[in-house]
């Protein structure tokens, strides 16, 4: 790491960093979207009752939440 | 395993929240904690390099949490193994949590929001204006027909025979208004009789007492005299044109009668017409004195306004609640002139609103403590049979012999101290008390108003729909308290 730039070393600390997160993060978004998604009664829900709640959106809906309550 | 969607947008985020500053770990042990220790503890998958974009992190990721592929065979990782069985023990839960809230709780909800409405439409207060029974009076049609005029006319100047007095009635023997009494009443004109059913319909059971009974004359207001004076005339004309008349009284005595009390009943009708125009003309705006006003009252004051006059009081820009204001002021004992109404409008106007104020405040005031105590005796009842208590507060109940006593407090304690505000939403108290107070074991006071909160946004929202976005935000706060969040770190 001391071969590399003070720039390059902040680019694979910020990496790391982002790293950590997601690892907690894609985690509860695959959890909670995978409940859903079977609760709804669609393994590969691309509708339901038509509204759009396949598993990209509820996805994207529970990020949503959890960079809400987390910027609280 | 961890889906391509769900590693792309934890990775987006996760940068997101190193931006701000953030930096969020799992609790060690938790569920959250068990997933995220698998996905990190294969080091192997990660590189550290400045070039790393996010999708190389979430690939990264994937690889890190999916299992081997050996011979054509897939050899399931430890994420996968945790990841499967959480979100099957999470669907069971899930499904349960919905169906009891949704199936159970919603419908003690609605049961309770349904009987406070029952109890309280039965003790419906009285708007302010509601003290007042209102009706305006003009002039009938019906003294536009010509026969009516004329005849009429005829009798204007026969002072002495109003002296004289009218003859004993002959008895019609009518006493149901639902009978066809108009055929005691016909003028013998088919057209002039359509008009003259449509008047007298409007009062037919005093008509009825009209030509059964003597009437007190000082209890009649002038709109009432006309409408005495107008039955009894059209009766004995009737019978005066050879009309019959059961009557064991002889021939020439029952016309004579007739005669003598058609020509008293005109008079009295030119007089009463003679003054009623002199009346509008004047200005005068009631046809009688109203008597006292106290919004504290249970009874009624009749108001009957002389619409020509009311129209000159609507000229001048003023309308009825000028004259509530009038009469609010005290014991009017006379009758008031449009212009007096008019000259001290906008005072009569505030002094309305100030009662109308008041009285609204004594109103909401009991209104709330009535409310209060219908919820309290409307709940208390619902839950007092125990055969009405569903199976799992039976099994509470089971353990803790005093759980409905402490509910039934709980729930006095919580009506204490709703408000105005409140009531205005009796859907919200019932939520309060069978969600929160009476099933406060389980989770459902929570399901239901997350997806209270989304039907209130959008209320086309399909109710399943609802429910689903309304998990969702209970499984995430779930997983949340799983985490702990840190700041300043990178």
């Amino acid at each position: 790491m001391s071969e590399l730039t003070i720039e390059e070393q902040e680019s694979v600390l910020r990496s790391k960093a982002t790293r950590n997160n997601a690892f907690v993060l894609s985690n509860i978004i695959e959890l909670v979207a995978s409940v859903i998604v079977r609760v709804a009664g669609h393994d590969t829900a691309d509708e339901i009752d038509g509204e759009t709640l396949n598993r990209n959106i509820v996805s994207n809906l529970v990020a949503r939440d959890i960079k809400e309550k987390l910027s609280k | 395993m961890l889906n391509n969607s769900s590693a792309i947008i934890g990775v987006n985020l996760g940068e997101v929240l190193v931006a701000s500053g953030k930096k969020v770990t799992a609790v060690p042990g938790s569920l959250i904690g068990e997933l995220s220790r698998c996905v990190e503890n294969n080091r192997s998958c990660f590189y550290d390099s400045p070039q790393l974009s996010s999708e190389d992190i979430a690939r990264e990721l994937i690889n890190a949490a999916s299992g081997e592929r050996r011979d054509n065979t897939y050899i399931p990782s430890e994420h996968d193994s945790y990841m499967d069985n959480y979100i099957e023990d999470l669907e069971a839960l899930v499904r349960q949590y919905l169906s009891f809230a949704r199936g159970v709780v919603n419908q003690e909800v609605n049961a309770l929001h349904a009987a406070i409405l029952a109890a309280t439409d039965s003790y419906r207060h009285r708007a302010p204006e509601e003290i007042f029974n209102v009706s305006y009076y003009a002039l009938p049609d019906v003294f536009k027909l010509d026969f009516v005029q004329s005849e009429i006319a005829e009798q204007a100047e026969s002072r002495r025979i109003l002296d004289i007095g009218h003859d004993l009635l002959i008895d019609p023997a009518v006493r149901d208004p639902e009978d066809d009494y108009l055929k005691l009443l016909s003028s013998g004109d088919e057209k002039d009789d359509i008009l003259i059913r449509g008047y007298v319909d409007s009062f037919k059971h005093d008509a009825i007492r009209y030509l059964n009974q003597n009437v007190n004359m000082l209890s009649l207001t002038l709109p009432t005299l006309i409408q005495y004076n107008f039955v009894n005339w059209l009766y004995y004309r009737r019978i005066a044109n050879g009309g019959s008349v059961d009557s064991s009284e002889g021939l020439s005595t029952i016309s004579k009668k007739a005669n003598h009390n058609t020509n008293y009943f005109a008079a009295a009708l030119a007089a009463n017409l003679k003054q009623y125009k002199q009346v509008v003309g004047a200005g005068v705006l009631l046809s009688a004195p109203v008597g006292r006003f106290s919004y504290f009252s249970e009874g009624v004051l009749d108001v009957c306004v002389y619409e020509e006059s009311f129209a000159k009081l609507a000229e001048a820009g003023f309308g009825i609640e000028t004259i509530f204001g009038w009469i609010s002021q005290g014991s009017p004992s006379n009758v008031p002139m449009v212009k007096d109404i008019i000259s001290d409008g906008e005072f009569h106007n505030k002094n309305w609103r100030t009662v109308r104020n008041l009285y609204q405040t004594h109103l909401n005031s009991k209104r709330l403590d009535t409310f209060k105590h219908l919820a309290l005796i409307t709940f208390e009842a619902s839950v007092h049979d125990k055969e009405a208590l569903t199976d799992a507060e039976k099994e509470i109940i089971a353990k803790d012999f005093n759980y409905t006593t402490t509910t039934n407090q709980m729930v006095a304690e919580y009506l204490k101290n709703i408000t105005e505000e409140d009531i205005g939403c009796p859907h919200k108290v019932a939520l309060d008390i069978v969600g929160k107070i009476r099933f406060r074991f389980s989770n459902a006071y929570d399901i239901l108003c997350r997806i209270k909160c989304i039907l209130d946004e959008d209320e086309s929202a399909d109710p399943m729909y609802a429910a689903l976005i309304a998990i969702k935000g209970y499984l995430v706060d779930y997983c949340l308290e799983q985490t702990q969040v840190s700041t300043g770190v990178m």
